[in-house]
């Protein structure tokens, strides 16, 4: 029989109702799932927001933020659960920080280089370099396969969109735009040496 | 130019895009994880790529001297603002370790007919509301205090620990005034919120107009208020910037939830602690300044406690019944 927190508990039955059992299993699935999952949430969120504190506010957030509804959530892909509402508070970062971006570089492209701590030293003072090598790359992309990357990566469209514009089949896309991303990553690190 | 790159570049690109997708799935992302995680070489190819998608990044943020590159709508989306990280909205918040309750109570009545004495105070867990006699109300929250004093030429309310929302009636000839600490609140009709913590004072505005003025040793000013604003105001008189909050949240406790926004824990639980039966002790420095964001419900306080020792990794001593314990997990003690 599992035990119900005293503090959840009512003294007037001595019958544990259906639904705060299943509270209760709910809360053990929550922290398990949490444990299990919490060096993959920010080893990803690591990689999309680029700093590890960040990465385990978001992680830490996501649980709670889950745990504080948890007598409203069902018993079934709760990892996936997790994983979606950590994945959306790194969409919003990213959205906010962007649009922070986009406000300072009203000023001034220096000032946009430089205002966001969130970057590395190393980062900021290789910025204005690889600014150029990514324009120079880009340009040696055949047409099709640039003008798939740009709107995909530069004006933010979705791949379906992107299709319905060019005419071609979704996998098409997908494909140009892999290429695309294959290719500069090979070529932008190659000239990052020589640079 | 041929476009044939080597196979793990084409792989890494293809987990980069999956890392990078907003819409990414779970199955995904961990199958990008387990690749990258399986050699140096994995890594190596995916950090490659990540440097390039990060150089776009940033030259998409450019403002001019784009190659080809129309900004479109898509990009640009400003409706959703996730504060998680933004700057903790009370500047002067500071360390809540005890909470001082100075009960004096001066000045006597020198007027007969409007003169008005009385002071408040409510229980842990305990919300109050008041009306005084010029129609005001006051709604205490937990574990807080007032003094009211009304003149026949003004209205002036001392609070002296917790937090209170005013909803000021209207009286050109009366100016209802709330002290705190160093700072002062002057209204004439209109709803505000006055929170007293350790070292200084929260005031947050919900409609009409206000003047704070705070004077001390440190310094003083005098501000305005519009309605949706909040301004801290320090003991030692220094007063913060206004910003604009999300007043229904931060007038929430009324309904009974508590909400936090990159809290230091030691404030979060100061303020719980005005509504827990069970008394919170923070038994480590270390963990006093976790930030801290999510929502409490006043009832459930302890539950959700237990969420956050897991979420932070803390330990929550719940043994001893009338007080939890939160505590820094021993390192040297393995994870369950």
């Amino acid at each position: 029989m599992a035990q119900v927190p005293d503090d959840d508990c009512k003294e007037t039955s001595k019958v544990v109702s259906i639904s705060a059992l299943a509270a209760v299993s709910m809360a053990t699935t929550l922290e398990e799932t949490f444990r299990e999952k919490r060096d993959t949430l920010v080893q990803y969120l690591r990689f999309r927001i680029g700093s590890e504190g960040d990465a385990q506010d978001i992680a830490q957030a996501a649980f709670l933020r889950l745990w504080e509804k948890r007598d409203r959530l069902h018993d079934k892909n709760i990892d996936s659960l997790l994983f979606v509402t950590a994945r959306n508070i790194a969409n919003d970062m990213l959205r906010s920080r962007k649009r922070s971006r986009d406000w300072t570089a009203e000023a001034s492209i220096s000032s946009s280089e430089f205002s966001d701590d969130s970057e590395s030293p190393e980062r900021i003072v290789t910025g204005r370099n690889s600014l150029a090598i990514v324009r120079v790359i880009l340009a040696e992309l055949p047409d099709k396969c640039r003008t798939a990357f740009v709107n995909y990566k530069f004006n933010g469209l979705e791949y379906e969109e992107i299709a319905r514009s060019m005419g071609i089949t979704e996998s098409m896309v997908r494909k140009h735009v892999l290429r695309a991303v294959a290719h500069c990553a090979a070529r932008f690190s190659e000239m990052e040496e020589w640079v | 130019m041929s476009l044939i790159p080597n196979p793990k570049d084409r792989i890494a690109a293809g987990y980069a895009l999956d890392l990078n997708d907003s819409n990414a799935t779970l199955d995904r992302v961990e199958e990008a994880l387990a690749w990258i995680n399986h050699s140096p070489e994995n890594r190596h190819a995916f950090e490659r790529t990540q440097r390039f998608l990060d150089a776009c990044d940033r030259l998409s943020e450019m403002p001019d001297d784009k190659p080809r590159i129309v900004r479109s709508s898509g990009v640009l989306i400003r409706s959703f603002y996730y504060p998680l990280l933004a700057a903790s909205i009370a500047i002067f918040m500071l360390t809540v370790t005890v909470m001082t309750i100075s009960f004096f109570y001066k000045r006597q009545s020198e007027e007969g007919g409007v003169a008005f004495h009385d002071q408040y105070a409510t229980n842990v867990g305990e919300l109050r509301t008041l009306v005084l006699p010029d129609g005001s109300s006051v709604v205490l929250g937990g574990s807080s205090a007032i003094s009211v004093n009304y003149q026949k030429n003004e209205r002036r309310i001392h609070l002296m620990q917790g937090e209170a929302l005013f909803a000021v009636a209207k009286d050109r000839a009366r100016p209802f005034s709330v002290k705190s600490g160093n700072g002062l609140v002057t209204a004439r009709g209109t709803e505000f919120q006055v929170k007293r913590e350790t070292k200084n004072t929260v005031v947050t505005l919900v409609h009409g107009f206000v003047d704070v003025t705070s004077k001390g040793h440190a310094g003083e000013g005098l501000t305005h208020l519009k309605p949706g604003m909040q301004i801290g105001l320090a003991d030692d008189g220094k007063m913060g910037q206004p910003k604009y909050v999300d007043v229904s949240r931060v007038i929430d406790w009324r309904n009974g939830l508590l909400h936090f926004e990159d809290t230091p824990l030691s404030l979060v639980v100061a303020d719980l602690n005005r509504y827990s039966k069970r008394a919170i002790i923070v038994e480590n420095q270390n963990i006093e300044n976790i930030r801290v964001t999510g929502s409490v419900k006043i009832e459930t306080i302890g539950d959700w406690l237990r969420g956050l020792a897991t979420a932070f990794d803390i330990e929550i001593d719940q043994s001893n019944p009338t007080v939890i314990q939160l505590r820094a997990r021993n390192v040297s003690r393995p994870l369950a």
